[in-house]
């Protein structure tokens, strides 16, 4: 199975990667937002300080403007913060409007010496900083609103404490990566699983990764395994019966076989029936013999070894031993091209494959025309064809061509006894090579082809 | 029966094909006794009143191999198995536990018979008669006695009906033999229409020939007639 490690990013794993960061990081900044906001100013070092240093500042401000005193207070003021003077008698010095806020911690702390911090409904107030002019006591305030306080909160920590922000988004993207692959992994692993079960290959099993989880994905992983292994006793059990059945044909037949040599020695003038008898049982005989061949071919089973197969060598020996035999039907079959070309395989499946093809194109090209077989090579794989002059088949027939015990209807001439189980195992040993076989008519005649891959990876 | 017939000990739980080998082989002149379970098999195998074993694989009590493997353990008496198992796995295993020979079912009888002949005759002195007992030709020699056919001196593994095909092409060099003829000598049957088995058993047998150390051919097929073995 190949694990695939770029996952595209309409898969899951992307999904819940960017949910999980998404949550995290909206968490952490929520956080962050929230400690802003509710954290009282008095309680921050740093921030007393900061505040009191604007405090001071903008007093040290309004103390040199005093020279040129006028009732309209400018002080250049910093994003988020206002500055309130209140005359000794509390009234507020040229505003008009003063915040209830103010007003309140006016009356709260007017009477301290050194200004303290007062937090109340989102207004930071900062005072009371006397500061004389013309020899009257007045009191500075400076106040914040909370929204600005909050964005300056914020931007302080992004800047000032970068480092911490980069690691927090650093640990957190890497939780969230471990979380989605977490989930993730045993999914793709079950989905593998499965694919590998659909190409047939029956054994496969979910990985012990998943099934030692103790969560559902675990269940779902043993539960997968348990529906495997039901199938393929199932299928397997299918195939073991063709097959017992075809054994157990055999024992009547040989029987059958033994009466007929019988019966010929009693009664001799029988004889025409008596080689129609025999010429059946050959028929049943091998027809047994195909439908075993057929069962361990689908299911690939085998005691022959993967080899390295020189193609070319197998298919002039098929084709001069097909010749052979066609020529007594007034045929013969050729080679038109043949590369030197080898590939890992089976070289009794390959070379029953073709000559199967080889075969069939002999029955059906007509007498003195020729079979005519090709070995080319096309990008990563090996081509061979094998073309006749006959008839064709249907077009719509076409695809049915490669099923057990497929029929044209009589349009391949009179000695059409279908194709028997031949071109089914034909196609299961090209499968095993992870090649493919095809069929189409090129008028006059069929043309058969099978694309065997150069370098086909055998799973044992 | 005459006392001395060849007599031969079938191993089998197919109590009906027992039945009907004892009575066919009865008729090429064996006397026949069958058995039907691996144990009392091993008993008769090894009580020295039989000249060769006909063993089946698939018994009770006892499997084929494991009843051969008793035989063997005091006794080289031909063993003949005959199994329903083509798979080339049995045929090693059957005759690395030392079988002489193996036929899978369903088995053509008269390939039962050439096979028992065979094995018989292994081994015997050949007797030397005036009449050739060998037939010759290129570097392929048949010896019709014991109807094994060897090429530069090595054996060659025909079937009984792969031999009569041989040795008819051999018989007539030169000559074209028709499929009709042919079929008929090895197939003991008459060519009809659609039948090619005997284009396949000629195809088998170039197979194995092999062509001449020159690289030519041996056998010739004269289209849509027959064929010939070409004369050196």
């Amino acid at each position: 199975m190949h694990k695939m490690l770029v996952w595209p990013f309409r898969s899951l794993f992307w999904k819940l990667f960017l949910w999980f960061w998404l949550t995290m990081v909206s968490m952490m900044v929520a956080l962050v937002v929230a400690v802003a906001i509710t954290f009282d100013p008095a309680d921050f070092l740093s921030e007393r300080r900061a505040l009191f240093r604007e405090l001071e500042v903008a007093s040290r401000q309004v103390e040199r403007m005093a020279a040129g005193w006028s009732t309209s207070l400018s002080i250049r003021q910093l994003p988020g913060s206002y500055y309130y003077l209140f005359a000794p008698d509390g009234e507020p010095v040229g505003q008009p409007v003063v915040p209830a806020e103010v007003q309140f911690a006016y009356r709260k702390t007017h009477d301290r010496r050194e200004p303290v911090i007062t937090f109340r409904s989102g207004v930071v107030a900062v005072g009371p900083r006397k500061i004389w002019i013309d020899r009257t006591p007045f009191d500075l305030y400076l106040t914040k609103e909370m929204p600005r306080l909050v964005h300056w909160r914020v931007k302080k920590v992004f800047v000032q404490q970068w480092h911490l922000v980069i690691i927090a988004l650093g640990v957190s993207f890497l939780l969230s990566i471990m979380l989605a692959r977490y989930l993730v992994v045993p999914i793709r692993q079950l989905q593998g699983t499965s694919r590998r079960l659909a190409q047939g290959d029956l054994a496969a099993r979910v990985a012990q990764v998943v099934r030692e989880r103790r969560d559902e994905l675990g269940e779902f992983g043993r539960d997968f395994n348990h529906m495997a292994e039901q199938l393929e006793s199932l299928i397997n059990d299918k195939e073991r019966l063709l097959r017992d059945v075809s054994h157990e044909l055999r024992s009547p037949l040989t029987r059958l076989q033994l009466s007929l040599a019988l019966a010929r020695r009693k009664s001799p003038d029988a004889e025409s029936e008596h080689g129609r008898i025999e010429r059946e049982i050959e028929r049943l005989d091998q027809m047994i013999g195909e439908i075993i061949r057929f069962s361990r071919i689908q299911n690939g089973v085998t005691d022959l070894a993967w080899e390295p197969v020189p193609l070319h060598a197998l298919i002039e020996g098929i084709v001069d031993d097909a010749d052979f035999e066609a020529q007594a039907q007034d045929k013969s079959v050729v080679t038109t091209e043949l590369l030197d070309i080898e590939i890992n395989g089976i070289k009794d499946w390959l070379g029953s494959a073709i000559e199967n093809m080889v075969r069939n194109a002999i029955r059906f090209t007509p007498q003195d025309s020729r079979v005519e077989v090709a070995l080319k090579k096309h990008k990563r794989y090996a081509i061979v064809t094998v073309r006749d002059f006959g008839p064709g088949i249907p077009e719509g027939a076409l695809d049915s061509l490669f099923e057990p015990f497929f029929r044209v209807d009589d349009t391949r001439g009179k000695e059409n006894d279908g194709f028997g189980l031949g071109t089914s195992i034909a196609m299961g040993a090209v499968k095993n090579h992870g090649g493919t076989i095809t069929a189409r008519n090129v008028h006059p005649g069929l043309e058969v082809t099978i694309c065997l891959p150069l370098n086909h990876k055998v799973v044992a | 029966m005459s006392s001395d017939s060849v007599k031969l000990l079938l191993i089998d739980d197919d109590v009906e094909l027992c039945e009907l080998l004892i009575e066919y082989l009865a008729t090429e002149g064996y006397d026949v006794k069958a058995v039907h379970d691996g144990e009392s098999g091993v008993l008769s195998a090894l009580s020295g009143e039989y000249q060769l074993v006909l063993l089946d694989v698939t018994l009770p009590k006892l499997n084929g191999f494991d009843v051969l493997k008793k035989i063997r353990q005091t006794s080289d008496i031909p063993v003949l198995m005959l199994t329903a198992r083509g798979d080339d796995v049995d045929r090693i295993i059957g005759l690395e536990f030392g079988a002489d020979d193996y036929l899978p079912k369903p088995y053509n009888h008269r390939e039962l018979v050439a096979r028992i002949k065979a094995i018989m005759r292994r081994g015997r002195p050949q007797a030397t008669d005036s009449n050739p007992r060998t037939l010759s030709i290129d570097d392929i020699t048949l010896n019709l006695a014991n109807r094994e056919a060897t090429i530069h001196g090595e054996v060659l593994e025909l079937t009984a009906t792969e031999f009569m095909v041989l040795k008819a092409l051999i018989e007539k060099a030169g000559e074209l033999i028709s499929r009709d003829e042919l079929t008929q000598i090895a197939l003991n049957r008459r060519l009809t229409l659609y039948d090619r088995a005997i284009d396949m058993h000629v195809s088998n047998v170039r197979k194995k020939i092999g062509t001449r150390a020159d690289g030519s051919a041996r056998i010739k097929t004269v289209r849509g007639a027959g064929y010939f073995y070409i004369r050196p």
